[in-house]
Order: structure tokens, then C-alpha cells, then sequence
């Protein structure tokens, strides 16, 4: 009762300071306000001179902030890490191990539903992928079609999905991502003494395309960490109540 | 017009969030959740930003309910029935 009182009092005061604060913001939108000043007629002027990439979104996020991009990398694979330890270790007793908890849900029309849908989905998934550079998109949005289609496989077909990534698999792929990302930081380093500035890549083309082709670099290494990562929490929490994991 | 239905989405996200809380059975709490993750990701793609509305329909209405199916497949019987 008293931890109850105590909350409700600490909620009601950090509401009412967001309350108070609120207004003080400035508008959505407002062009006015010192956001939209100084740091966004940047990247609206010079986007597209700069690396040849349309999405504005795809250029703040992997080349202008490319730093909070490669931190947000490497905190996904931690977390499907700390899935790993914290799940992977630990099964439940459950009284009776019923034998349909080791079958897939399977039905004939899951199967055939799930054998249609899972090659589009994945080729969506590249799709949004290689195309995040001229539409919504990129390495998140990606990345989490690719793991749902393998995760639609593991559902429909139970332990024997018949081809995918295992955990194992999947705990190399989250980690690879990462390693893909510092790996193009790490080239440009070497290079231009400039860690993750794509224009630095030793390919010959343009200053532009260069930092084109650094994007998508990038945004392969997010790919796979994030459906390496989701896999692997999936992995964790579907492991069968018993069974000797990895 | 398109004020309009985004004030009537942010009513339906508020309701649904409610209704997550306050459900009693947890596969119900998290089936809410997932329409809490929808409406809001078209609160997002009415408001004009589609990248955060892909990431919110793709990670919190489909694969974040997924794995909260599966933690629920998990938990054992009198976890589920003393959660409220």
C-alpha cells in the first residue's frame, strides 16, 4: 500500500513537470525553432550533392550520425547476447512434456500458406535493404523482415524447420553485423585517418558515390545484426522445455 | 482531414494501452499490445515519418508480439494466473 502511495505520487510529479514543460517546446514543425535553423537546412542542401542519396532519413542516420548508429549496432547485439545468457541456460519444468510440444503447429494450409510467403518476404527484405537509400527503409527495417521470415519457418515447422539459421548461426550472424560495421570504419581509418568517413573507401568512383556505396555498407552490417539478434532471442525463448541447448 | 484521423488514432492509442493494462488474461494484454504497436505506426505514417512507422509495424506489431507469445508459452501455469 505504501510503495502503491509512493509511486503514484512519483508519477503524478514527473507528470505534471511534463506538463509544465510541454509548452515551453516548440511546435512540431515549427521553422523556427533552432533544430530546424542551423542543423537541418544542412542535410536538406547537401544530402543529395554529398553522397547521391535521396532518403534523407538513411543519410542522417548512417553518415551524419553514423557514431549513434554503430553504438545502436553494437547495444542490439548485447542485448540478443544477454537473451543468450540469461535464457539459454535456464529451462522451466513443465509437469508434462506433452510430444506436441516438440511438433511443429503444423497444418497443410500453414505449410502451404508459409511456402508462399516466405520468399517474398525475404526478397522484401532486400528489397528494403538495397532500396533504403531512395525509400523508407534501410538496415533495421530490413533486418527484422528477414529474421520474421525465418521466424514464420520456425513457427510453422516447429523443431524441424528444414533449412534456416540455428542458434549458433545466428549468435555468429549478430556479431558479424557489428563487425561488418566497425570493419567499414576500421577500412576508412586505415585509409583517410578518418574513422567512418565513407569518402575515404579506397574504391574508384566518385567522392558522392563513395559515401553512396559506405551507406550500404553500413547498412548490411545492421542487416545482419539485427536478424542475427532477433533470431537468437527467439531461439531463446522457443527453446523446448528439457532440451540440451548450445 | 488528416488532423482529424490522427486525433482519432492517438484516442485509439490511448485506449488500447489502457486495455493492455488493464486485461486479465496475458495473451489478451499482449494481442492489445500489438494494436497499441499498430496504431500507433500509423499515427507515425500519418504524421509523414515512414521510416519509423516501418520499423514500429515490423519490430513491435509483429515480432515483439512473437516473442511475447513465446515468453508466455514459457511461463508456467501459476505465473499466468497470479500476474494480477
Amino acid at each position: 500500500m505504501n510503495t502503491r502511495f509512493l509511486s503514484l505520487l512519483a508519477v503524478l510529479f514527473m507528470g505534471s513537470m511534463l506538463f509544465y514543460t510541454a509548452p515551453s517546446l516548440p511546435p512540431v514543425g515549427d521553422p523556427e525553432s533552432p533544430a530546424s535553423l542551423h542543423v537541418s537546412p544542412y542535410y536538406i542542401e547537401n544530402s543529395l550533392s554529398d553522397m547521391e542519396t535521396p532518403n534523407l532519413v538513411t543519410t542522417v542516420v548512417t553518415d551524419y550520425r553514423g557514431y549513434d548508429t554503430m553504438g545502436e549496432t553494437v547495444v542490439i547485439m548485447t542485448a540478443g547476447l544477454a537473451c543468450l545468457l540469461i535464457l539459454g541456460f535456464w529451462t522451466p519444468k513443465r509437469r508434462s512434456a506433452k510430444k506436441t510440444h516438440y511438433q511443429s503447429f503444423g497444418s497443410p494450409i500453414l505449410d502451404t500458406a508459409a511456402r508462399l510467403l516466405v520468399p517474398y518476404i525475404l526478397l522484401f527484405a532486400l528489397y528494403v535493404l538495397f532500396h533504403g537509400h531512395h525509400s523508407p527503409g534501410g538496415g533495421f527495417q530490413g533486418g527484422t523482415l528477414l529474421a520474421a521470415g525465418v521466424i514464420l519457418v520456425r513457427l510453422v515447422r516447429g523443431r524441424d524447420p528444414g533449412w534456416g539459421v540455428d542458434r549458433d548461426q545466428a549468435t555468429t550472424l549478430a556479431c558479424l553485423g557489428a563487425l561488418i560495421y566497425y570493419g567499414v570504419g576500421f577500412v576508412t581509418m586505415f585509409f583517410g585517418n578518418s574513422f567512418l568517413n565513407y569518402s575515404k573507401l579506397p574504391i574508384p568512383v566518385g567522392e558522392a558515390a563513395r559515401r553512396s556505396l559506405g551507406i550500404l555498407g553500413v547498412e548490411i552490417g545492421v542487416t545482419v545484426a539485427v536478424a542475427g539478434t532477433l533470431i537468437l532471442i527467439f531461439d531463446c525463448l522457443h527453446a523446448a522445455p528439457g532440451e540440451e541447448t548450445a | 482531414m488528416t488532423e482529424h484521423l490522427s486525433l482519432i488514432f492517438l484516442v485509439f492509442l490511448i485506449f488500447t494501452a489502457i486495455a493492455a493494462l488493464e486485461a486479465t488474461d496475458l495473451l489478451m494484454a499482449v494481442i492489445l499490445f500489438g494494436a497499441f504497436s499498430f496504431f500507433s505506426a500509423t499515427f507515425y505514417a500519418l504524421i509523414g515519418a515512414l521510416d519509423v512507422a516501418f520499423t514500429e509495424i515490423a519490430l513491435g506489431a509483429v515480432v515483439a508480439t512473437v516473442f511475447f507469445v513465446s515468453a508466455i508459452r514459457r511461463s508456467s501455469k501459476e505465473a499466468r494466473r497470479g500476474s494480477r
